[in-house]
């Protein structure tokens, strides 16, 4: 080991090895899909314990307790609505910084996270009603499904939020460019992923029921 | 450089080797616990003790071969020198061997397997008897002669809807009994946690599961006695929740159970004239209402146990009251909801301890003055 | 070209050792930190283990009553599997895996603390129980409805907050560690030149991110119904209780390949090293991983054939099927031995007695995969038996060979080898005094977790023998906490590559600098370090052959 350290010439340009993961994606963003792939598993382990129930009971599925009926309320269809357009306006944020516009990103994850927190006050909207109907956590197996469910959805829609508030403040602060951004693809996929999981939910527990 | 005990390893693995062989060989004994199972004494459980030899003998082969393989490349290819060896990837031939021959060997045992299974787990039409198990922390109640809905139905009171139900004298539970040669159905039902019903001498296990009724079929083929016990974590008392189930020939078994249908229609002994009455009570699992009782000494006592618990059974047993120092079994086990009264002989003074017999976590003690 | 000099100690202020490591993200200061605290959990777990032996060496109830019984067996499980087995191998894998592909130091240095940190806080989570009411006492498989709130108390929550974060701390450093593999390779390691230490690794961690996540679901329905009225698995409110076994299980047999696949790496480096040949079948055991991987999440319902609840012929099949790949490795490793020039390190004995270990415990799983033969020994001793001579007999057989092989680069100092050669041979006969008689109990009905037995139906001598087996194993483990102790007292004499081995963890001092690597040898084949020795791979020989040992 020498004393002194050695330093690479000032007038050349730095010269980095190319390691065998160079190219391809981004590190972080890998990152982040490999997170998203565990979270779709803990979704899973619900969506399973969901259709294993409904298959168990049958015909008799909902089993509500006498006189409970569970509908959709057209305040969900709007907020389904709401949240799969988000995604397409996080996307165009995406696109529009990936060409270096960062006033578009901006204004396209303000609207996101303005789309993310209607949801989510629709879905709490949602639930005080489904309460008053006589649906809730402890009242029937399928209260249980629903709400661990669609309550552990919302929970990430609110990280979802939190993400996209940050890269807000980072993006009015002008720190994204159009070959700096990794932060900003990384939130989308997340958001996408949470809008995704909501169709399923959707589908699954609103429409199949 | 350290010099390696090469003979001292080699010794010690022909020692393990040698242990094993040994133990192998000792356990083959029929009494004490070997390497083969207990003789089954079903036809069911014969189809696997049959399997299981099979499965053995190929286990034993393929031990043999590959920890042989194993000691003879361990003693032989010691390093004697420093020169590199012939550095070889791989030989396609023999890992295409290796993959093969284990693929077909396992293949062959699921089918083999699944032969037996069929027949081990068929249920005929019209089985010859019926016998509903249900297993509740920490003891069986058997029901004989049960109605049909007992097929399916999760929550049952075999006291009430059959000929007759048996739970047992104390921790060695109740003692079933079925007849030789016959197809008998054991229906099983959970009261509270999963169970397991297992008779070690069948080869077999079934689980009892709260919310479903499991059931299967054995055809007894050795009369004899056999031990069973719960093989299902259960809570404290799982290692405590014994069962024996005797098999003999249709007639005794015919005679047995016209006695316990006797048994069950018969009114309890009247309560001894001038017995002290103790009254107590117990509404959980958890312990009885009252932890302290008293009692004058040289009295015959009468505890009159209410079981408020409307879950589970219960009674109440002095330990060390009989004047031969045993227990004083309370029975019958008082049903949810029941009041049963135990009779206890005169005591002298002192302090007595008593349990529920199921429950040994409720305790209390009376004391006699 | 100009230059400039550097102020010498740029950058180097003091600062407190323990403020060092408390704030560290290094990989290997994590790597050393997860495996200290492993062994101190392999510790605790063990004298639960001998607590237990100690009460079942004889008929009747010694000291432990059943209800602290329970809570010893459930906790011993759980501290075993998740504090234990799962650390360590984190441990291993944090320390080599960026070392063996010639990174700096893994893609996400903080997340890496993190997932590291977690752990004590799990652990306290879940040891506190034993003081505030009782620990868990349902089994480290909890199953309901023993687990519901009505039969467990609060330990039950304790357990289940302890293992939702304990699965957090694996989730990240799953993600880590892929990540790491795929971005932070050197120049020419492509993935068929990967170590298989890292192939393992990979393996792992790729189950880790599909199985803990469907652990986390079930441990929050569970927490749900014990503390909102939830109805998930409770029969008596409309649920199903089954689905536990199910949701457990999908989780809980990949984890089983999440414990054995990185000691399998680590038997597939040793091996290799002290044969002085490369690893037999490179490809095919590459394929072999990822075939048990995936297989892995198809054979969770043999955990389940006695509930009469499952699909048997399915899932019997699938558990056959998944020893192909597993015998595969088994002749694969003896293939490299054959014809080798074998070297027996301690490390290498600890291989040695993995291959004659785990033999046992895989072949007993060809039984259990026999649904009529599984009727007969599910839940009994026969179980007991198997799992211990994976667990014990492979995992931790594993991570004594690993201790004793990665201790030099990790330290600078061998664990002495007479010792640790003492260590193998009381470890090796107590393993096997202690499991084997396990089969035997089972075949004869002797059930698990109970707490005592019968004096008069003959199970008491080998169940002696079982606990004098126990009690070898725990002083062998004292041998092996002197041997640390000693070595690390002592001064530094390993130098870079003191077993002469193969890959590129032994191209750099031992311990090896903050950022691993000065220098990297060219890589063309999956043993750069013996091709650079050696000539492999199309080189010429950089060194004479034979030397690159500096002991």
């Amino acid at each position: 080991m020498t004393a002194t350290t050695d330093v690479l010439p000032t007038d050349h340009p730095v010269e980095l090895a190319h390691g065998h993961g160079d190219g391809g994606i981004n590190t972080a963003l890998l990152g982040m899909l490999l997170f998203i792939a565990s979270e779709i598993m803990f979704f899973a382990g619900l969506f399973a314990a969901y259709f294993s129930v409904r298959a168990k009971y049958g015909s008799h599925w909902p089993a509500l307790p006498e006189g409970v009926e569970f509908a959709i309320n057209p305040l969900v269809i709007i907020a389904t609505l709401i949240l799969v357009s988000s995604s397409g306006v996080i996307q165009w944020g995406l696109w529009r910084i990936r060409k270096g516009d960062r006033r578009g990103l901006n204004r396209a994850f303000a609207l996101t996270m303005l789309m993310g927190l209607t949801f989510l006050a629709l879905q709490a909207t949602d639930y005080v009603l489904l309460a008053d109907e006589g649906i809730s956590l402890n009242g029937s197996i399928f209260g249980s499904l629903f709400f661990t469910m669609t309550g552990f959805h919302g929970a990430h829609v609110l990280g979802g939020v939190i993400g996209i508030g940050i890269i807000l403040s980072r993006g009015m602060t002008g720190q994204f460019s159009a070959r700096n951004h990794v932060a900003v693809e990384a939130v989308s996929a997340y958001w996408h992923f949470v809008d995704v999981v909501w169709i399923f939910l959707f589908l699954t527990l609103y429409i199949l029921r | 450089m350290i010099r390696v005990p090469h003979r001292a390893r080699r010794s010690l693995k022909v020692f393990a080797v040698a242990a094993l062989v040994a133990l192998v060989a000792g356990a083959c004994q029929t009494d004490s616990p070997g390497i083969f199972p207990p003789a089954a004494v079903t036809q069911q459980g014969t189809l696997t003790q049959d399997l299981y030899t099979f499965v053995f003998a190929i286990a034993t082969a393929i031990f043999i071969l590959v920890e042989g393989l194993i000691v003879w490349a361990v003693l032989r290819y010691r390093r004697r020198d420093d020169r590199l060896p012939v550095q070889t990837h791989g030989n396609l031939i023999a890992e295409a061997a290796w993959t093969v021959i284990p693929a077909l060997i396992v293949i062959a045992l699921f089918l083999l397997s699944m032969q037996a299974q069929g027949k081990i787990e068929a249920k005929s039409a019209a089985p010859d008897v019926v016998v509903d198990v249900v297993g509740f922390q920490w003891q069986w109640t058997i029901g004989y002669g049960c109605p049909d809905s007992y097929e399916s139905a999760t929550n049952v009171q075999p006291g009430q809807d059959c000929d007759f139900a048996l739970t047992g004298a104390g921790k060695q539970g109740p003692d079933l009994h079925v007849p030789t040669g016959q197809t008998v159905r054991f229906r099983l039902h959970a009261a509270d946690v999963i169970h397991a019903f297992y008779v070690p001498r069948f080869l077999y296990k079934k689980d009892v599961i709260p919310g479903r009724v499991n059931s299967f079929e054995v055809v007894v083929e050795q009369p004899g006695t056999y031990a069973g016990q719960c093989a299902e974590l259960c809570g404290l008392g799982h290692g405590e929740m014994f069962l024996s189930l005797t098999a003999e020939d249709r007639g005794a078994y015919d005679a047995w159970y016209a006695a316990q249908v006797e048994g069950a229609k018969a009114t309890p002994a009247p309560t001894q004239a001038g017995a002290y009455e103790v009254h107590i009570s117990a509404t959980t699992a958890a312990a009885f209402d009252q932890t302290e009782v008293s009692a004058p000494a040289d009295t015959p006592l009468a505890i009159v146990f209410e079981n408020r618990d409307l879950t589970v059974q219960h009674n109440v047993t002095v330990l060390k009251a009989n004047p031969d120092g045993s227990d004083a079994i309370g029975l019958p086990f008082a049903q949810p909801g029941a009041t049963v009264t135990y009779q206890v002989p005169p005591l002298k003074a002192g302090a007595y301890t008593y349990i529920c017999t199921i429950h040994p976590n409720m305790t209390g003690t009376l004391a006699v003055q | 070209m100009a230059t400039t000099a550097l102020s010498p100690r740029a950058g180097a202020y003091p600062r407190s050792r323990v403020y060092e490591w408390l704030t560290t993200t290094d990989h290997k200061k994590i790597g050393i930190m997860y495996i200290t605290s492993a062994y101190i959990f392999f510790l605790i777990g063990g004298l639960m283990a001998l607590a237990i032996r100690t009460e079942l060496a004889a008929p009747g109830t010694q000291f432990l009553n059943p209800d602290i019984f329970n809570q010893a067996f459930t906790m011993h499980g759980t501290t075993m599997v998740f504090f234990f087995v799962m650390p360590m191998l984190a441990g291993f894998a944090n320390y080599i895996v960026p070392l063996q592909i010639g990174a700096a130091d893994m893609a996400f240095p903080r997340i890496n603390a993190l997932s590291f940190w977690i752990i004590p806080v799990s652990a306290l989570l879940l040891f506190s129980s034993f003081g505030l009411g009782g620990a868990a006492a349902g089994g480290w498989t909890s199953y309901t409805p023993l687990s519901e709130a009505k039969y467990a108390g609060i330990g039950q929550d304790f357990w289940l907050a302890g293992l939702l974060l304990n699965g957090v701390s694996s989730i990240l450093g799953a993600i880590n560690i892929l990540a790491t593999i795929f971005k932070l390779r050197a120049p020419g390691l492509t993935m068929l030149r990967l170590p298989i230490f890292v192939w393992t690794v990979l393996v792992t961690s790729v189950l880790l991110i599909f199985a803990v996540p469907v652990l986390a679901s079930g441990l929050v329905m569970l927490f749900i119904d014990r503390n909102y009225g939830g109805a998930f698995f409770d029969p008596a409110a409309g649920g199903d209780t089954v689905l536990w076994q199910h949701v457990f299980w999908f989780f809980g047999h990949p984890e089983v390949y999440i414990l054995i696949l990185p000691a399998f790496g680590i038997i597939s480096e040793v091996l290799p090293v002290f044969s002085r040949k490369p690893l037999f079948g490179y490809k095919a055991f590459v394929l072999a991983t990822v075939s048990i991987g995936v297989l892995g999440f198809g054979v969770w319902a043999h955990h389940m054939f006695t509930t009469g609840a499952v699909f048997l012929p399915f899932f019997s099949i699938t558990t056959f099927l998944i020893s192909v790949p597993t015998g595969v490795k088994m002749f694969n490793w003896i293939a490299t031995m054959w014809r080798g020039k074998l070297r027996f390190t301690t490390a290498m004995l600890f291989a040695v007695g993995f291959l004659a270990s785990f033999l046992i415990g895989g072949l007993d799983g060809a039984f259990s995969a026999s649904t009529p033969i599984d009727f007969a020994l599910q839940d009994t001793y026969w179980i007991v038996s198997h799992l211990h001579y994976v667990l014990f007999g492979g995992s931790a057989f594993g991570i004594m060979a690993a201790t004793y092989y990665w201790f030099p680069k990790m330290t600078g100092r061998f664990l002495d080898e007479r010792l640790g050669k003492v260590q193998f041979v009381i470890m090796f006969v107590g393993a096997h005094l202690t499991f084997f008689p396990m089969h035997l109990l089972g075949i004869s009905g002797m059930p698990r977790r109970i707490q005592d037995y019968a004096p008069n139906v003959g199970w008491q001598d080998l169940n002696l023998l079982a606990t004098i087996g126990s009690y070898l194993i725990g002083f062998g483990t004292l041998v092996l906490l002197w041997n640390m102790f000693v070595a690390l007292r002592g001064p530094r004499t390993a130098g870079d590559d003191p077993w002469d081995a193969n890959t590129l963890e032994w191209a750099t001092t031992s311990p090896p600098p903050s950022y691993n690597f000065d220098r990297l040898p060219e890589i063309r084949s999956e043993r750069p370090l013996f091709d650079l020795k050696h000539g492999g791979a199309g080189h010429a020989p950089a060194l004479p052959s034979g030397e690159g040992s500096q002991r």
